[in-house]
């Protein structure tokens, strides 16, 4: 069964430039799956499309074998979570009351939260490492603080589908490793498919069963790291020259940039 | 070191160990609030240019012996209607404000700023202008109607390229609301004869209540700020992104146009009968934010209640600081919200 099946999809904003054509992309439950591809190339749109934020122009999208069209928004927030890149949050909620908002999709009605939100809320803001900031105004948060407030808060949604679009933007190093090891840990564990936008080619390479290379918004390319992330086809699609070998400690391609000498 | 620490919590009392809101203290505080309102309410039927006991107030209500029948008449017939003026458009324009600094995420826009309520007064003074206003709920429509196209005007203004720009969003609202301004002088000025009240609308005064406009305007505000509480969750959401709020399961655009449309509506029916009281829709929610977090299933009935007291209160001062004169409310509230205003302006 696949999770997510995009077939034939095209979308554009104004009508003239087309941002996606002809993309066709298939999901099965369970996999973590990167976008890549240059800046403009159409990944957050299609992450949008996805989640039905945008409905496309033409070609389906079907969400567990049912169209997409079909669902009940709602229902689509109880399977997809979406993270955007930006949170142009200016009222000052905290933590807690952030990554709770999180349940309201499965809040069927009622109006506060109850216990077994508030637990489900603990969970994640645990998993994400924001629990001991849970009364804090999110307003007075680092970039990366809430970058994880607002990940725990789509984990809060309990979804079987997390779309992030890169999550990694703001994240130190060790949270970004930390951030995609939970990501990982929550996809073997509980079967959650993942799919990523990201700029970190070796973020990607490393954590991601396939990968999918976007391009002016064709996909290019769609397979194993291995697979895709070649020096010919990086240097083709990014413009710039790379060194791809293998990771010592994986055997998942390396990606090191080569700077001009010029 | 001391004194340091007490002011920073003085500052941020709500930040410190805010729980996530619960119903009980929803109910708790809004209890709170409705106490705090009939106590204002009572003073100010008490206060003005026949001092009357506090006990006669209560008195007139229950029918009491010791009561005149001055005081009576006082009470119930000229100070009671403008009390009740005074609570419904206080509120009003303070749930208004309240939704719409939620659905915009701007702390500073309000049905003032943002001209809404400039346009409520055109409507309301082209009916009267035209004569039509003769049926009591002629001038609450066209004040509905002035205000609904002004929301829909600045919105179109401050949209470019899917986006809000906020400068535009305000500079655009205070552009409308001086060129309506400067249309019903204009009107005024054609009109003379018929429009001697015209002036009230400029600066809101609520000396013009009355039985028949408020038996129109109460129940329409009333069920219309009741539509907008039930949605405070979902405003939650809005708040935080619109895409955030669609991924998490709200029809945004359809939540958005029905909020629109009942803040206007709001904003029409009191300017109908009170005229253009600024600020209000940015003090009341500021202050409730900060003493009861942002959190709209407390905040919208808090600004409802709070916002009842606060233009009783004001417009208390309006009618007694400079007595016999009588200042416009809209006066004092300017001059309480305008400096917030910049304060705000400056923070963000």
């Amino acid at each position: 069964m696949h999770a997510i099946s995009v077939n034939d999809i095209s979308f554009s904003y104004d009508l003239r430039v087309p941002t996606l054509r002809d993309v066709s992309l298939s999901l099965t439950r369970g996999e973590f799956l990167s976008l890549v591809g240059p800046n403009g190339s159409g990944k957050t749109t299609l992450l949008r499309l996805l989640d039905r934020i945008y409905v496309p122009h033409r070609g389906t999208i079907t969400l567990f074998d049912r169209p997409l069209a079909k669902y009940a928004r709602a229902e689509i927030a109880r399977r997809i979570a979406f993270v955007p890149q930006e949170n142009g949050i200016i009222f000052p909620f905290t933590v807690l009351e952030i990554v709770l908002m999180g349940r309201s999709p499965h809040s069927r009605g009622t109006v506060f939260e109850n216990p077994t939100d508030r637990a489900i809320a603990e969970e994640m803001m645990t998993l994400m490492d924001v629990a001991h900031l849970s009364s804090q105004p999110v307003t007075s948060l680092s970039g990366g603080e809430r970058q994880r407030v607002f990940i725990a808060r789509a984990l809060a949604q309990q979804p079987e589908i997390l779309l992030l679009d890169e999550p990694n933007a703001h994240l130190d190093i060790a949270h970004q490793v930390d951030v995609f090891n939970i990501l990982r840990k929550l996809h073997k564990d509980r079967g959650l498919t993942v799919i990523s936008v990201s700029h970190d080619l070796n973020l990607a390479a490393s954590y991601s069963d396939r990968i999918a290379m976007l391009v002016c918004g064709s996909l290019v390319a769609v397979g194993t790291p291995g697979e895709v992330m070649t020096e010919d086809r990086i240097k083709e699609v990014f413009g710039t020259s790379v060194l791809v070998d293998q990771h010592p400690g994986g055997g998942t391609p390396r990606i090191t940039l080569i700077p001009s000498t010029s | 070191m001391d004194s340091s620490t007490t002011q920073r919590r003085q500052d941020q009392p709500s930040h410190r160990q805010r729980e996530p809101l619960t119903i009980r203290r929803t109910i708790t505080v809004c209890a709170g609030l409705l106490v705090l309102l009939v106590a204002v309410a009572v003073v100010a039927l008490s206060i003005g240019s026949v001092s009357i006991p506090l006990s006669h107030v209560l008195g007139a209500f229950t029918g009491s012996d010791t009561v005149t029948d001055t005081e009576r008449t006082i009470i119930l017939s000229i100070r009671l209607p403008r009390v009740l003026l005074a609570i419904v458009v206080g509120a009003g324009l303070s749930i208004a404000g309240a939704v719409l600094q939620a659905l915009l995420r701007n702390p500073l826009a309000e049905p003032y700023i943002l001209g809404i309520s400039s346009g409520g007064t055109i409507g309301a003074i082209v009916a009267i202008g035209l004569s039509v206003g003769a049926a009591a709920f002629v001038t609450p429509l066209a004040s509905f109607i002035g205000s609904a196209s002004v929301m829909v005007l600045v919105y179109a203004i401050a949209h470019r390229r899917g986006q809000l720009d906020t400068q535009a969003l305000l500079l655009g609202g205070v552009m409308i609301g001086a060129f309506f301004n400067a249309a019903v002088l204009l009107i005024i000025a054609v009109f003379n004869q018929e429009l001697r009240n015209a002036f009230l609308w400029l600066m809101g005064n609520l000396s013009t209540a009355n039985p028949e406009s408020l038996a129109v305007v109460t129940p329409l505000l009333l069920v219309a700020s009741a539509l907008l509480i039930i949605q405070s969750r979902r405003y939650n959401l809005i708040a935080t992104g619109d895409e955030a709020a669609i991924q998490l399961g709200v029809d945004v655009v359809r939540t958005k146009r029905l909020s629109y449309l009942l803040a206007s509506l709001i904003t029409g029916l009191a300017v109908s009968v009170s005229g253009v009281i600024g600020f209000v829709g940015l003090i009341i929610p500021h202050i409730c934010r900060m003493l009861f977090g942002p959190d709209h299933r407390l905040l919208l009935p808090a600004s409802f209640l709070a916002g009842a007291s606060f233009l009783l209160l004001t417009d208390l001062l309006a009618r007694t600081i400079l007595a016999p004169t009588e200042i416009p409310v809209g006066a004092v509230t300017a001059a309480i919200g305008a400096p917030l205003f910049v304060y705000l302006l400056r923070k963000s």
